[in-house]
């Protein structure tokens, strides 16, 4: 009888520490497991946005890549959210583009919002987004100047290309003129330090393009004459002339004629004819 | 019988051990001479931190370059703002009332050759501040403090080519309007920062310009 009554203590005994054994090996095992669990869900949500980030070749581009790279739909197609950032972006800066034009200047993020349709609070993340705004504004920019400057005929006569190329001009440092005064495009200074600003490049090889044949006809001094050129018909010159000296639209495109005319007029091909003087002094 | 402007006059001029002093003598305020030795010394540490590649110096800094409290430097400026626009100002107004005269009899090539010269020679000692961010964020105060200086320059190019402004006739102005507008600071920074231009070469533009805009006068 003593025998039988130790006999089921001793594997009682054993039994518990098996199954608290049993148990803790079980709980060490599945501890992972759960915690992995637990995170797996997590990183699937943060996925996206740690791949936008870290992936620039298929996802969306680090801030100061090249302009339009952004907006790029076969480059940033698989992230839905960097897509619909950038034409938010867009937006944006178009809805501050047309106002400055109309003279609101300084419009707050409510305005904006009026005539996105986007709601406050992602025209307040776009606003104070300062690069992404910055680049959407260089794109804008870019195109817009793009836009306002037509090719020139190049078999045209001199007289022809160079009334084209002031009146295309005078109209679109007309135009950017409330934008500048709206701040909206960067400062000159803010280009110098980055190399040359692609904007005033696409200017600079306007207008090279449009007086090619005179150029070429400069020789050894062409770069001289093409620097003169580019700065004599620059932005900073019509706003100085506009701005400082006061002058209308109308008396500063003469001015710029003039420069045209006579920075060039040397080089005019005979059989053309350097009339551009006379345009000058009649007007 | 004392008149009371005079009587004002009398009493300021006691000084605080009650005694008389000659009136001319008290224009010369102690005080205010050191608060404008102190003024002026806050707005060229600006300058020269500036040109030691501090594009945009704090108030900290300024205040420990000009071996002043912080207070101090806001006791004479409101703000950054203001005491940044006087710097700028400053630069500008040091730099072109060292521009030499050039006298109409000398031949039109040396004219230009030495306009040229004296614009860079500004052009080149301004451009530290001009290109420092100052200013950025007030663009208005900005162009106020250029404007002058430019409107200065302006009247320079006109002097120095007078005869030939004059003998353009009816199109003088438009010619100066021209003239004034290729050789801006903004169109010297485009050459020497933005095309990578060396000063000789930024010379030879802006002399092919002035020559090229003058030749059908000359």
């Amino acid at each position: 009888m003593r025998h039988e009554t130790r006999f089921p203590r001793r594997y009682g005994l054993m039994a518990v520490a098996t199954i608290t054994i049993a148990s803790l090996v079980l709980t060490l095992i599945a501890a992972p497991t759960k915690a992995a669990g637990r995170h797996r869900p997590q990183h699937r949500r943060r996925a996206p946005v740690t791949a936008i980030r870290q992936l620039p070749p298929t996802g969306r581009p680090p801030a100061g890549a090249g302009a339009g790279a952004g907006a790029d739909p076969k480059r940033s197609g698989s992230w839905p959210r960097a897509v619909r950032d950038d034409s938010e972006c867009s937006q944006v800066v178009e809805a501050l583009f047309s106002l400055a034009a109309t003279g609101e200047l300084r419009p707050n993020e409510w305005r904006v919002a009026e005539l996105t349709g986007l709601p406050v609070r992602v025209i307040r993340h776009h606003l104070t987004d300062e690069p992404g705004l910055r680049e959407a504004v260089r794109k804008a920019e870019f195109e817009r100047h793009t836009a306002a400057l037509g090719v020139i005929d190049a078999a045209a006569s001199f007289e022809d290309r160079m009334s084209q190329f002031v009146s295309q001009r005078q109209h679109l440092y007309e135009a950017v003129a409330l934008l500048r005064e709206a701040e909206l495009l960067p400062l000159p200074a803010d280009w110098s330090q980055r190399g040359l600003n692609p904007t005033r490049h696409m200017l600079r090889e306007h207008a090279a393009a449009t007086f090619a044949a005179e150029l070429g006809a400069a020789g050894r001094d062409a770069e001289a004459v093409l620097d003169g050129l580019d700065t004599a018909t620059s932005w900073q010159s019509w706003d100085h002339l506009r701005s400082t000296v006061g002058r209308k639209p109308s008396r500063a495109a003469r001015a710029m004629e003039m420069s045209v005319s006579r920075i060039l007029g040397r080089f005019v091909a005979p059989a053309v004819g350097s009339g551009g003087e006379s345009v000058c002094a009649g007007s | 019988m004392v008149m009371p402007a005079r009587k004002g006059a009398e009493r300021s001029a006691r000084n605080a051990v009650g005694r008389m002093v000659n009136p001319d003598e008290v224009r010369v305020d102690g005080r205010r001479e050191r608060s404008v030795r102190t003024h002026q010394r806050v707005i060229e540490a600006v300058i020269e931190l500036v040109e030691e590649g501090e594009t945009a110096p704090t108030a900290q800094h300024v205040a420990a370059r000009a071996g002043i409290s912080l207070r101090t430097v806001y006791h004479h400026f409101d703000d950054l703002t203001a005491l940044r626009a006087e710097a700028l100002q400053l630069a500008w107004d040091r730099h072109t009332a060292g521009l030499v005269e050039i006298r109409n009899q000398r031949s039109l090539d040396d004219r230009v050759t030495a306009l040229v010269r004296q614009l860079s020679k500004v052009y080149e000692a301004v451009a530290p501040v001009c290109r420092a961010e100052l200013l950025a964020a007030d663009k208005e105060v900005s162009a106020g403090v250029t404007r002058q200086s430019r409107r200065r320059l302006r009247q320079y190019i006109a002097a120095a080519l007078a005869p030939e402004i004059e003998a353009a006739g009816i199109t003088g102005p438009v010619l100066l309007d021209a003239l004034d507008a290729a050789l801006t600071w903004q169109s010297w920074d485009y050459l020497r920062a933005e095309l990578g231009r060396s000063h000789a070469n930024a010379t030879r533009t802006f002399e092919t310009v002035v020559r090229h805009l003058l030749a059908t006068t000359s």
